[in-house]
């Protein structure tokens, strides 16, 4: 009892002394919550007059007020850190230990009495703003139980983020002696992961062209050996997860558990190390001589390869010795200003030079690895029989696309893959076969606009998934694709809308020669009617069709109670039930671009070094180019275009007013512009 | 009692104290001195639980010191460059100390501000060197410890205050059971005030007694004899640990009471013979000169 009284009078103490930095926390919470929270609501509040739904207002509110918001993981990271590295500065002044460590205060107290201060003043002034920022949801009548419960939940996570940077600041200025070199400890324990996982992804993304960042999910977990990183990563996907309808309750649980097991290890080892760590260690830089070298591998193996991804990047080849010299030049540098802060002695920059020379060794050997690829990355092809299934995910169109499917928003490429399982069939591994041999070459012999990427999963018999992203030529897999895609599964994965229920779509948007018009409403029953015969068109269109015509124009269909939406989904000459459904409403689609009437082609030509600009109103001459234009808005990859050759059309719409549309040639199909 | 056995601590290469072994009575006032880098401040912090021994033992009622809390509540330690919270007033460390020593006595401390007319709602930043002294010692005798560790605080107080405090320990020692630990050059200080000395030598202890033990153990001795060749009989039959000659005067200092070296002296029916009482310094000087530790060995 008499120990409890103290401690609590011993921690009041220090709480009253630090109150600066519950005063620092409360401002800043203040700025971050309700400040920012007032602010956006009442510029949202203007934007309900321009069309923002209040469901949308709700949800950007309950977002401020959790991971939407990314003030509140800067303030728990700085918070963090400084309140780590002053609560513990002590420990590097000879004067502050002898006055401490004399005391009748055992390290244990006293590391707990500080730990739980700078927890409090994390604590309360998030609390107080937090639920300032509530009563002004409350207020302004925006406030739904979902703001309540994700606020609650994003307290909890950034709280264990918080203990988590709070400890490694600690472990950090324990594992030092002298206050500088403890906050580049503090900084390099924040964000070491990240630099490691930023390091190798250079590489990575500059050696491999079938890098595919699911096939090193190990660096995610590099990554995640920095808070920062994973509070950055945790703040992305909880906000898309959340603002989508599926929240991931379990995952979200299963990172908390994560980060409290995490969270209690360094609280661990933060307190190990107060423990047994020298009161003389005052004033040295390392207040463990021993592990000094480790450290110095440590930071300069990875620090010297990411100034040769950085030197390599400045010049105009990007040649590999450019890499080796910077490497080289800055593991020299690097492990000089280490031991000049080891040593606290300029003149000790060259000590060590067996270790100096075995760090840049090192680091010129993980830097050969990725250029050479030594692992084979780029050229990996499992075995035949080592395959139980493939799945395959590409953009149909032009661009990169993203689609509503299964109720959230996600690239098309992706949701293709996920969905797709095409087994272990000759066909398949014929055209793995292909697309893996073209890759040595791949970027020498074609134009990078002429290359796709096709993503690729490796199923394997052993339970692996290996992933790898191709750069292919349309044109090379055209056939085995149009027979791929009529396999089982196949279409609905390459088109969510097939999937979609009639009964729940709103709106219908055409879009037709760049205007969009609104074929159905909610009240028309022909909604249902049109989307049924898009989706009938859809499933008995041929791959042929699907990889050799061109679409003519585009639907996009509104759906479900938030409005989400199926976007450009493209409308095929083939497609006979639909454009007879839309002709039915009154809306004419063209199967050919030939039959509209075109009053003006202005071509723009690029391909040499002179452009050449020409506008073309002769109706003759504007008859024979038409046939070997395709509209750029409905384009898709396996058409291939002149990419240099820009054409703009003016046309005349039945209304009597003019529209204009960009489109491309047909490749080898622009005319003699002389 | 504070029993000291065998202690040890090195610093990377340097070997601060080494193999000291020594006891502390309770109820007297203990002088630690030393050359420089003796190892004075070393033992001090260890005998504050600051720092933990390579080997050896500090034991204090039979039981260890370091991160031993309930020992600790025994022993304030005032270091050579103390330490106050930044922006504190006097009132502000009696405060902490009085949450960290339950027995400190507030009433006493004010007082005794008062007394040295230290003002105690004035910043402890503005104040004076020998003043932050001052309000170390007053915040070490307040905390009622049984133990005080003071590392030269002596230095930088003037001498009414060095007497003032002298005046103090010596009130606490006839009140309460209180035993100050004192390392400082400043011998003739000590030597005011100190019951026990220990010296200390490149990290050992070089002699631990009483003072007055001390004293009467060693002397100076002046005489003239009659022949030379008495002289070196003379040097020889005493415990010489120094000597020199100035013409036909012999100046000898040598272990021994005051009677044994008369009488040594004596029988070689001296022309003229003194004996005279060390001071702590000449003691100190020749203590250490026996290890090695002399002025022309220093000086070029």
């Amino acid at each position: 009892m008499k120990s409890k009284i103290f401690f609590s009078k011993f921690r009041s103490g220090i709480f009253r002394r630090e109150l600066w930095m519950g005063a620092l926390a409360l401002l800043v919470f203040f700025l971050v919550l309700p400040v920012s929270t007032l602010m956006k609501v009442e510029l949202w509040a203007e934007q309900l007059n321009q069309g923002m739904k209040l469901w949308e207002i709700q949800q950007n509110y309950a977002g401020m007020l959790s991971f939407n918001n990314l003030g509140l993981l800067i303030v728990t990271f700085v918070s963090a850190a400084v309140f780590g590295i002053t609560g513990f500065a002590y420990l590097h002044n000879q004067r502050q230990v002898d006055f401490y460590y004399s005391q009748p205060v055992g390290r244990r107290e006293l590391f707990t009495s500080r730990a739980v201060v700078a927890v409090l003043y994390y604590v309360v002034p998030y609390v107080l703003n937090l639920v300032l920022a509530l009563v002004i949801g409350l207020a302004k009548g925006v406030c739904t139980s979902r703001a309540f419960s994700m606020a609650g939940l994003a307290f909890v996570h950034n709280i264990l983020l918080f203990v988590i940077a709070y400890m490694l600041s600690v472990i950090a200025m324990e594992l030092t002696g002298r206050i500088f070199v403890g906050i580049l400890g503090s900084a390099t324990l924040l964000l070491y992961g990240w630099g490691i996982c930023y390091t190798l992804m250079g590489y990575i993304g500059r050696n491999f062209v079938t890098f595919d960042p699911r096939s090193v999910k190990w660096l995610e977990w590099i990554g995640h050996l920095s808070p920062v990183y994973w509070g950055v990563s945790d703040y992305r996907n909880y906000t898309s997860a959340f603002t989508g309808k599926s929240i991931h309750v379990s995952g979200f649980i299963l990172s908390m558990l994560f980060l409290v097991l995490v969270g209690a290890a360094t609280t661990v080892l933060a307190y190990f190390l107060n423990k047994i760590r020298k009161a003389e260690s005052a004033n040295h830089s390392m207040a463990f001589p021993k592990i000094g070298t480790v450290i110095k591998f440590a930071i300069v193996i990875p620090a010297s390869l990411l100034v040769g991804v950085f030197t390599d990047t400045f010049t105009y080849q990007r040649r590999f010795t450019w890499t080796i010299c910077g490497i080289v030049f800055s593991a020299i540098l690097l492990n000089g200003i280490m031991e000049i802060i080891y040593h606290m002695d300029f003149r000790r920059v060259l000590r060590h030079k067996l270790q100096l020379l075995l760090m840049v060794c090192a680091s010129v050997a993980v830097a050969c690895i990725f250029q050479f690829d030594l692992f084979h990355y780029d050229s990996y092809l499992p075995e035949r029989e080592e395959i139980a299934d493939v799945s395959v995910g590409m953009d149909f169109t032009q661009y990169a696309t993203t689609i509503y499917a299964d109720g959230i928003y996600t690239m098309a490429k992706e949701y293709m893959q996920e969905q797709t399982s095409l087994g272990n069939t000759d066909i398949v591994y014929a055209m793995l076969q292909q697309v893996v041999g073209q890759q040595r070459d791949i970027g020498e012999e074609k134009a990078s606009v002429d290359l796709k990427i096709m993503d690729i999963c490796y199923k394997l018999t052993n339970g692996r998934r290996v992933y790898r992203s191709y750069q292919v030529d349309p044109a090379d897999i055209q056939m085995a694709f149009s027979r791929i895609y009529e396999m089982t599964g196949v279409r609905e994965a390459a088109f969510p809308v097939l999937k979609a229920d009639p009964e729940r779509v709103k709106d219908i948007q055409l879009c037709y020669f760049s205007e969009y018009m609104q074929v159905a409403t909610k009240q028309s029953p022909d909604r249902i009617k049109l989307l049924k015969a898009y989706q009938q068109d859809l499933v008995e269109m041929s791959g042929e069709a699907l990889t050799t015509e061109a679409p003519i124009a585009s639907l996009n269909f509104t759906y479900g109670e938030n409005e989400e939406a199926y976007q450009g989904c493209m409308i095929f000459p083939e497609n006979k039930r639909t454009l007879a459904c839309l002709k039915e409403l009154g809306y004419t689609v063209e199967a050919q671009i030939k039959d509209k009437q075109v009053e003006l082609i202005e071509i723009e030509d690029y391909r040499d070094d002179n452009p050449v600009l020409k506008s073309i109103t002769d109706a003759e001459t504007i008859d024979k180019i038409l046939p070997n234009l395709v509209l750029s808005e409905c384009g898709t990859i396996w058409q291939q275009y002149e990419n240099n050759v820009y054409v703009n059309m003016s046309i005349r719409t039945e209304k009597g007013y003019i529209v204009r549309t960009s489109c491309y040639f047909r490749k080898g199909s622009v005319p003699n512009l002389d | 009692m504070i029993e000291i056995n065998n202690l040890c601590k090195g610093f990377g290469d340097i070997q601060a104290v080494s193999g000291v072994t020594m006891e502390i009575k309770q109820g007297c006032v203990f002088g630690l001195v030393g050359t420089n880098g003796a190892g004075k401040s070393t033992l001090l912090r260890m005998l504050a639980g600051i720092i933990q021994p390579d080997e050896g033992s500090i034991r204090i009622g039979g039981q260890p010191v370091y991160e031993h809390a309930e020992i600790k509540r025994e022993i304030f330690y005032i270091s050579d460059d103390a330490f106050f919270f930044p922006n504190s007033k006097p009132v502000d460390m009696m405060q902490y100390y009085s949450h960290i020593y339950e027995n400190f006595d507030r009433d006493q401390f004010l007082s005794m501000l008062r007394k040295f007319g230290l003002d105690a709602n004035r910043r402890i930043n503005t104040f004076s060197k020998g003043m932050k002294k001052q309000l170390s010692v007053l915040l070490g005798v307040c905390a009622n410890t049984r133990y005080l560790l003071c590392d030269e605080t002596f230095d930088g107080l003037d001498p009414v205050m060095r007497q003032a405090v002298k005046s103090i320990f010596a009130s606490e020692i006839i009140n309460r059971e209180f035993t100050p630990i004192i390392a400082s050059h400043n011998l003739r200080e000590l030597e005011d005030i100190c019951d026990y000395i220990g010296l200390l030598h490149e990290g050992g202890i070089l002699l631990s007694e009483d003072l007055e033990d001390m004293k009467f153990h060693i002397h100076k001795l002046q005489c003239v004899l009659p022949e030379e060749a008495l002289e070196m009989e003379l040097l020889r039959e005493m415990d010489v640990l120094h000597y020199e000659k100035s013409g036909s005067l012999l100046l000898v200092t040598a272990r021994g009471t005051k009677t044994e070296i008369l009488d040594c002296v004596a029988r070689r029916n001296p022309i003229f013979s003194e004996v005279i009482p060390l001071t702590l310094e000449e003691i100190f000087i020749s203590e250490t000169e026996v290890a090695g530790y002399e002025v022309k060995n220093i000086l070029l």
